[in-house]
């Protein structure tokens, strides 16, 4: 899934309540499998010629393996953190938005597994560069996919650094033991300089280094059978946190009926701006407000129920409530105001030491939905700000075609494709993979479906649903041990989208630049002793560049996440299955992708008001279909203009000797 | 590449297009070095893809069509407290993406156990390669290219 972690904030809070050294323990005993995954990758990989073993486990994937590693790097955290969050906010219409999700299975295998597999087999091709480049002979094409590789997959490596980091931070933030540790690292770093404002982030620092220490490790050491074990090991854990949530949740509300009959009634809430006041100004110690507060007042016979999206206090000598906002301090404070009887009748007020008084300053309706019951259960979905509401058609046709073809479209996919070992595995890994993906993204619809039932008011910070969810429901079930297991998911999911990308940057510097233009030669052991360098190098650049991550990086995150697809999917389909398909046409399919989709880009940060990374999206078209259609226009129509490719190379992988009648 | 291949007799199984009756065998082929045929294999392996994009169109239409038509409305306060559901979701969530998402996971049965077929290519390089032979047939195959 391509969107990214917005606010592993949510984390925090399960975490508090997680009971202490469950936390810890969960990190240490997953860490501990991994390194015992990467050494038995390593014991296995001894007997087999080195490249072909690490940077593709020989070819030889099973069924299991090879589902879940596909499965398990499509999802990110974004999966479990920002997608609950999408439901929670939008309600039913999301299982459209998501719907894409039930063909990607046969698109993203189907489409192209078989032929590439045959067609990395027959140019003996380990990487997604030595395909195209030995599919059209050109050394230039190799040059260019592995720089655009590359590029797009740096930004990639250190934001999934970053958010690896934040997890784990969150994850043993509430262990007295990591905090000493993290003081006396403090201590010790406070004075480098060059570690800039990181210096005072002991505990981020720290995290990062376990983090990046650990991947480094399992994915240097083991190459991509290592990888490809861990995946599986991370893609288990994710079903499993969905499996034990689904019944849970469901039992929990009182049935899905009841769930979506009181969905139905739901009306959004309203975000307003609010004036805290207390009738006399606190004398020995401020009031705090913290933030997701519940505040309730009646007058008139009128009950109003709020829920404060901020942290905020009423200083000493002050009668007036401040907080801070984009680092400014301000009496406005932000919240929501419910707009559902049921609710604003059942909700009770948080415990304050003082009774406040709360004017509304300034209110602002859903753009799409407000006051209007059904919305939650109809599409096109209740929306804050668009007036057509979070799904119009247009969107959701876009979607559609975007998750079906981007996934497809994936390099880190199709290296999978090129290392399935028979068909029989093909086959049963597309069937595995249509249950895994069935299993997971309609199941998370129902789940935070029925979380609007019960934990209404979180669209104060809809990012926390996930965490919420699991803590109220593993505690009403009386099963605590649970909320550890969910909260490892979004760190498996993390953990097995980076190490692909590590590696397939390792091969692509290791195999398509040093091997392929500088020393073909080059001996078995040295190659060996290269590959591990490079890996541990790449990592280690990676996590030096996530000490201080750009405050851009988050945006940039989302420009490179479809990049790749836009870039690759048409000029590999092309070149797998029309034998007509040339040099001049590949290059131009390479380039008008990845020129159409910069171009988007920069066209809607330009028009964009504060200059955020934002794409042009005309007609509601993602940039990832416009892109792609762009491509496969110039693409076909260069080739056309240009002369056949070499009958060698068409007879080489189209063909077969004619026998004679 | 035809040329090393053609004594393993690889060319000989399949059978995709051709009749399995009449097909012969890798010592009954009589090679001429300059002609030569589309492979099978490619053929076939075209023609699923094709059918893969059939399934997504089918998926697509029936996805969004449904959506629209019946999922695209606004409510009524008294629509709203009588919504009628089917196993406690929105009719239009269970006729337009519930059913076609399980019918695809029935779908992806015939498509993967009776429709996808063997690759010969594929399946008889299945081994994995247990020396250094990788290496060197790359090297060797480096050398040809600059050559050529």
């Amino acid at each position: 899934m391509f969107y990214e972690i917005a606010n592993v904030g949510g984390l925090l809070a399960m975490n508090d309540r997680v009971a202490s050294g469950g936390a810890l323990s969960v990190f240490v005993v997953y860490v501990l499998a991994v390194l015992f995954i990467a050494w038995l990758s390593n014991r296995t990989a001894s007997s087999r010629e080195f490249l072909s073993e690490y940077f593709l486990g020989s070819r030889s994937l099973g069924m299991w393996a090879f589902a879940l590693t596909f499965a398990a790097t499509s999802a990110s955290g974004g999966t479990f953190i920002g997608f609950p969050s999408i439901v929670y906010s939008s309600g039913w219409v999301v299982a459209l938005w998501i719907g894409g999700y039930m063909i990607v299975p046969i698109v993203a295998l189907g489409l192209m597994g078989k032929r590439l597999n045959h067609v990395a087999r027959l140019g003996e091709s380990i990487t997604l560069p030595d395909v195209v480049r030995d599919r059209f002979e050109s050394p230039l094409l190799g040059t260019v996919s592995t720089v655009l590789i590359v590029f797009f997959m740096v930004f990639n490596l250190i934001a999934q650094f970053k958010s690896g980091a934040v997890i784990l931070q969150t994850l043993l933030e509430s262990e007295p033991a990591f905090h000493a540790v993290s003081d006396w690292f403090g201590a010790q770093i406070r004075d480098v300089s060059l570690l800039g404002d990181a210096a005072g982030k002991p505990s981020y620092l720290l995290c990062l280094m376990m983090f990046a220490f650990v991947v480094i490790i399992y994915t240097a050491y083991g190459g991509f059978r290592a990888v490809v074990w861990t995946d599986v090991m991370q893609g288990l854990v994710m079903v499993a946190g969905v499996l034990f949530l689904l019944p849970l949740t469901i039992w929990a509300v009182g049935g899905l009926d009841k769930a979506t009959r009181e969905m139905a009634e739901m009306t959004p809430p309203h975000h307003v701006r609010l004036r805290i006041q207390v009738a006399q100004s606190p004398t020995e110690s401020s009031v705090v407000i913290p933030n997701n507060s519940w505040l309730i007042q009646e007058s008139n016979g009128v009950r109003q129920v709020f829920r404060t999206k901020l942290r905020c206090e009423i200083p000493l000598g002050s009668s007036l409530a401040q907080c801070l906002l984009a680092n400014e301090s301000t009496n406005e404070i932000p919240a929501i105001e419910l707009t559902y009887d049921k609710h604003i009748e059942s909700q009770a007020a948080t415990k304050l030491s003082q009774p406040v008084h709360i004017e509304v300053v300034d209110r602002v309706p859903y753009k799409f939905g407000a006051n209007q019951p059904g919305v939650y259960v109809t599409a096109p979905g209740p929306d804050p700000e668009k007036i057509d509401g979070f799904l119009p058609i247009n969107l959701a046709i876009s979607f559609f075609l975007m998750w079906t073809f981007s996934t497809a479209g994936q390099p880190s996919g199709m290296v999978r494709l090129m290392a399935f070992n028979n068909t029989q595995t093909f086959r049963r890994a597309i069937f595995t993979v249509s249950i895994y993906f069935s299993l997971i993204y309609f199941p998370i619809v129902v789940i935070f479906c029925c979380a609007r039932v019960l934990l209404p008011g979180w669209e104060t910070e809809p990012d926390r649903i996930m965490p919420e969810m699991a803590q109220a429901t593993s505690t009403l079930a009386g099963m605590p041990w649970l909320a550890g297991l969910l909260l490892a998911a979004p760190f498996a999911a993390v953990m097995s989208t980076m190490d692909s990308f590590l590696l397939m940057i390792s091969s692509s510097v290791v195999r398509d630049i040093y091997q392929r233009n500088f020393n073909p030669d080059v001996s078995e052991t040295n190659i060996k002793r290269i590959t591990y360098a490079t890996t541990f190098i790449v990592g280690f650049c990676g996590m030096i560049l996530a000490i201080n991550p750009s405050r851009l990086l988050q945006d940039i995150i989302i420009f490179t996440t479809t990049g790749l697809s836009t870039t690759f999917l048409v000029a590999v389909f092309l070149a797998l299955y029309w034998p007509r398909f040339n040099l001049p046409g590949v290059l131009s399919a390479i380039f008008a992708g990845f020129g159409s989709h910069v171009a988007l880009y920069l066209f809607g940060t330009l028009s964009h008001p504060a200059y955020k990374i934002t794409p042009f999206e005309p007609g509601g078209v993602h940039p990832f279909v416009l892109g792609t259609a762009i491509s496969l226009v110039v693409s076909v129509g260069v080739t056309l203009l240009t002369g056949p490719p070499p009958t060698s190379l068409v007879r080489k992988y189209f063909g077969r000797p004619k026998p004679h009648k | 590449m035809c040329g090393n291949r053609r004594g393993s007799g690889r060319w000989s199984l399949d059978a995709v297009i051709a009749p399995k009756t009449s097909h012969p065998t890798a010592h009954q082929m009589n090679f001429d070095d300059n002609a030569w045929e589309y492979d099978p294999e490619f053929l076939r392996a075209r023609a699923e893809m094709w059918s893969v994009l059939w399934l997504f169109l089918t998926s697509m239409i029936w996805t969004i069509g449904w959506s629209y038509f019946a999922g695209y409305q606004k409510l009524t306060e008294d629509e709203a407290k009588n919504i009628s559901l089917l196993w406690g979701m929105p009719t239009w969530v269970f006729w337009g993406i519930f059913v076609p998402w399980i019918t695809i996971d029935f779908v992806a049965i015939w498509f993967c156990f009776f429709y996808l077929q063997d690759s010969q290519t594929i399946d008889s390089e299945a081994a994995p390669v247990t020396s250094h032979s990788g290496t060197e047939r790359l090297k060797a195959s480096l050398a040809q290219q600059a050559k050529d």
